[in-house]
């Protein structure tokens, strides 16, 4: 599945590719901002956005790549520890929606599911929502 | 403050003991990797906190510490580090390059300061570098700091913002409530209004707009 990563921390890059890589996700480009025109014209099967370092808001950020990409199979990557906040990127159309807190394993059994079942929201954010 | 770069760096006669705190799991176990690919440096343990991170056992030359999704006054934990790791060194990761945070980190005691966009080789030269005795700071950074001073914009340092304010006032700028920035930050809502009383006091405003209004002048959001 071709990936596209948003993610400034460049130096966290190689680490994450080998992560997504383990979860069938092959990333093809990597952006350290949202671009919304460029991910138009990279037209992946699947985004992976660290939302803690956008210019803009996390939830209008991800409805405007699910805008871009309709079918596209979109992860939120996030440090909220809010279940409303978490609840907010699913809203906006985030399949999945991944704490920072989840080690390298769980991450890719998480990709690997979510996109089997169509969504995921990490417990850790314990809204009735991700319970469900 | 400020030290120049040394253009190389050279190897220790044992390897440094470095510990990673990083909040982020990935993200440690990412900075874990490019790290020990280097043999002059021993990566003794990883933790997500400080408060978690079994400094006195460890006993580390160095302590590489991400600022992003620190969720304990960064203050605080430069505290903690001195108390009880008084020999290490402490090197900040952050991806804000903008001088102020710097400045802040500097003055709470950091002996290092590096953006996260670093390459993999240079944040190795960082730690040894900071290992070694000497600052290292990213050099953009310390060029907006020198701008700034050149340019006669430095607050004196009783009225700047400490990291904590700075992370609240970023917050104030996004639109975010008290009630948002305390469960952003692990505070309670009465410390969140105390430090805002203190954001307001240090830059002579009144109201959250103007705090909204300095931060995105001053490049904070």
């Amino acid at each position: 599945m071709d990936s596209y990563v948003v993610e400034p921390q460049s130096l966290f890059i190689p680490f994450l590719s080998d992560v997504l890589a383990g979860a069938e996700m092959r990333v093809v480009r990597v952006s350290p901002s949202l671009d919304v025109d460029d991910i138009r014209a990279t037209s992946p099967e699947a985004l992976f956005v660290d939302t803690d370092f956008l210019d803009v808001d996390p939830a209008d950020a991800v409805s405007a790549m699910r805008q871009a990409l309709p079918e596209a199979f979109i992860c939120a990557y996030t440090d909220a520890n809010s279940g409303a906040r978490a609840d907010r990127l699913r809203f906006a159309g985030a399949n999945c929606v991944l704490s920072k807190r989840s080690g390298p394993g769980e991450v890719a059994d998480v990709l690997r599911a979510a996109r089997t079942r169509g969504t995921f929201l990490d417990p850790r954010f314990g809204t009735e929502a991700s319970l469900s | 403050m400020i030290a120049s770069i040394p253009t190389s760096v050279s190897s220790p006669a044992k390897p440094v003991r470095v510990l990673v705190v990083e909040g982020q799991a990935l993200f440690g176990k990412a900075l874990c990797q490019v790290l020990a690919s280097d043999a002059d440096i021993d990566v003794v343990g990883d933790a997500d906190t400080i408060p978690n991170a079994p400094l006195r056992r460890l006993r580390p030359d160095l302590i590489v510490l991400d600022l992003d999704g620190h969720h304990v006054d960064f203050v605080d934990a430069m505290r903690t580090c001195r108390e009880q790791a008084p020999q290490a060194k402490v090197c900040v990761l952050s991806t804000h390059v903008q001088p102020e945070v710097m400045q802040r980190c500097l003055s709470a005691g950091a002996d290092g300061y590096v953006v996260k966009d670093i390459l993999p080789a240079e944040l190795i030269r960082a730690v040894k570098t900071v290992a070694g005795g000497q600052a290292y700071v990213d050099p953009r950074v310390a060029g907006g700091v020198l701008k700034r001073r050149s340019a006669g914009l430095g607050r004196n340092a009783q009225n700047e913002l400490s990291v904590r304010e700075t992370e609240i006032i970023r917050l104030i700028a996004r639109g975010m409530s008290n009630k948002e920035i305390s469960s952003n930050l692990h505070l309670s809502e009465k410390t969140v209004k105390n430090h805002i009383s203190r954001i307001f006091a240090k830059l002579n405003i009144t109201a959250r707009t103007q705090a909204a209004v300095h931060a995105i002048k001053t490049g904070l959001a």
